[in-house]
């Protein structure tokens, strides 16, 4: 292994060795150029001229600290085969054009490569394929970065610092991630981004933030952390989506176009808003066919910001205990429903109607569900649209007001606590077909 | 190759996509085995307790 520091000024990066790398930095010109075995160096001493990629460069490490010139890459790229150290440094002083793409190509499975892109632009960045080894990736400060290729990786992606992408995000079938903490943010301003999650289940939060860009689903996106559309599209392109919470609450123009997989909210630790949509000036909201389900396998409070809007069907699924889910918004749910193995409390919006076109919550003998409402000694409105009836059971109502009048049957194990108008505290009258007509026995 | 799938088990209903090189040598159970074990994995984050995490705040 060598050192290659470029003292070519304005040439061309090819074969031929000319007086463009030296041993040193600013030394004398003349050797070779770098192989896979080398230590590449553009810095303060390589000019402020323009270094052309004429061929398919090759390098251990390429680091282009204190570079003021331009890079060039025209359509070429350059293979990284290093590991164990930093093994690719950019720097935001240095200006790219072209296409920049780095191929990194280590197989083995030991030590960390870490990886420093600096906060380059969009148009600074460049795209990294990490397309084989065992190891594990880290990224060295803030980083941007075109499109972040795993495929073939099969290590772990240590999240010490944040990223922002500008293109595809592509995870690699087997890879893991680490770290819960920082940020993974989508960033351009224009097209189409695609977050590929490929079975892997990602542990960092994810925030959208590009003016004008799209982020669309190219598989099931799985975080066990979260995931905030400030601007832009997000696509789930009929995939599931399973996040520990999902937040839009601002009035930047964007879009969610929810699809026709299934959408999971897992619900984190402690008290947490598990869907934020509070605000939804500038919001632009497809619900498609997707159904919602909040599965709270931990105690607390796992609020539901609906906006205002309209859902499709909205699952309560609790298996932890000490469950409240309070839902904001005079939301309307084509079905509003849940399973629990403890008792649990749903609060409705005081002085707002909740609309449902089903009803499908009931509690069980020693699950109790309780409903009330956000505001003691105010009413929450809950409508049956469409009609038909509701049968429930085992409920424990307090400052609800059902409506229309004789809908809302709560059974004849719920309790009435108090302030309660519209709902009948019996079973729902007996329906007989008779073949011919119905009778119905009040 | 992309391999759009869905399996739905015990009203659990999960959308996914394998994402294949063209040239796979996968056999079919191979694949139906890689569609599977993506469930099995999605259902135990859903079923599993999440840790608390840190906020991620809006602009």
């Amino acid at each position: 292994m060598a050192n290659r520091y470029w003292v070519g000024g304005t040439a061309t990066w090819d074969g031929t060795i000319g007086l463009k790398w030296a041993l040193t930095s600013g030394g004398i010109g003349g050797q070779l150029a770098p192989t896979t075995a080398d230590t590449v160096f553009f810095d303060a001493n390589s000019g402020a001229g323009t270094v052309t990629l004429g061929t398919t460069g090759a390098c251990s490490t390429i680091n282009f600290s204190g570079f003021t010139g331009t890079f060039a890459w025209g359509t070429n790229t350059i293979t990284v085969a290093g590991s164990g150290v930093t093994v690719y440094t950019q720097t935001t002083s240095s200006t790219f054009t072209g296409t920049p793409v780095l191929n990194f190509t280590y197989s083995g499975s030991t030590g960390t490569r870490t990886i420093n892109c600096g906060s380059v632009t969009e148009a600074n960045s460049a795209t990294l394929n990490i397309s084989a080894g065992g190891d594990t990736v880290t990224f060295q400060a803030a980083s941007g970065i075109k499109n972040l290729n795993f495929t073939g990786f099969t290590g772990a992606l240590s999240s010490s610092t944040t990223r922002t992408i500008y293109g595809n995000l592509i995870f690699g079938s087997g890879m893991t991630t680490g770290g819960n903490v920082q940020i993974t943010t989508f960033g351009a301003t224009s097209g189409t981004q695609t977050l590929t999650c490929n079975g892997v289940t990602v542990t960092f939060p994810f925030l959208q933030n590009g003016i004008g860009g799209t982020v669309q689903l190219g598989s099931a996106l799985t975080t066990s952390n979260t995931y905030t559309l400030t601007n832009g599209v997000f696509d789930a392109n009929n995939y599931n989506v399973t996040v520990a919470s999902f937040s839009s609450n601002n009035s930047n123009t964007r879009t969610i176009t929810m699809g026709s997989g299934a959408w999971t909210l897992t619900a984190a630790t402690g008290t947490v808003t598990v869907w934020n949509l509070a605000t939804t000036t500038g919001l632009t909201f497809n619900k498609n066919t997707a159904n919602i389900q909040i599965t709270s396998a931990t105690s607390g409070t796992k609020t539901f910001a609906g906006g205002g809007l309209t859902y499709n069907t909205l699952t309560i699924t609790e298996t932890a205990g000490s469950l409240i889910i309070p839902i904001t918004g005079a939301n309307t749910f084509n079905t509003l429903a849940s399973s629990q193995t403890n008792a649990w409390t749903l609060t409705l919006p005081a002085s707002a109607t909740t609309t449902v076109g089903s009803w499908s919550i009931a509690g069980a003998s020693g699950t109790i569900v309780t409903l009330n409402s956000s505001s003691a000694g105010t009413q929450a409105t809950l409508t049956l649209n469409g009609g038909g009836i509701v049968s429930s059971d085992y409920l424990s109502i307090q400052d609800s007001a059902a409506t229309p009048a004789t809908t809302w049957y709560a059974g004849t194990n719920s309790t009435n606590v108090s302030n309660n108008t519209g709902w009948i505290f019996t079973a729902p009258p007996t329906v007989v077909n008779n073949g011919n007509f119905f009778l119905l026995f009040g | 190759m992309i391999i759009d799938f869905t399996i739905t088990q015990n009203n659990h209903t999960f959308s996914d996509a394998l994402i294949l090189a063209d040239d796979h040598t996968f056999t079919n159970e191979e694949i139906e085995a890689m569609k599977q074990a993506r469930f099995d994995n999605w259902y135990t984050i859903i079923t599993t307790p999440a840790g608390e995490l840190a906020p991620v705040d809006e602009v």
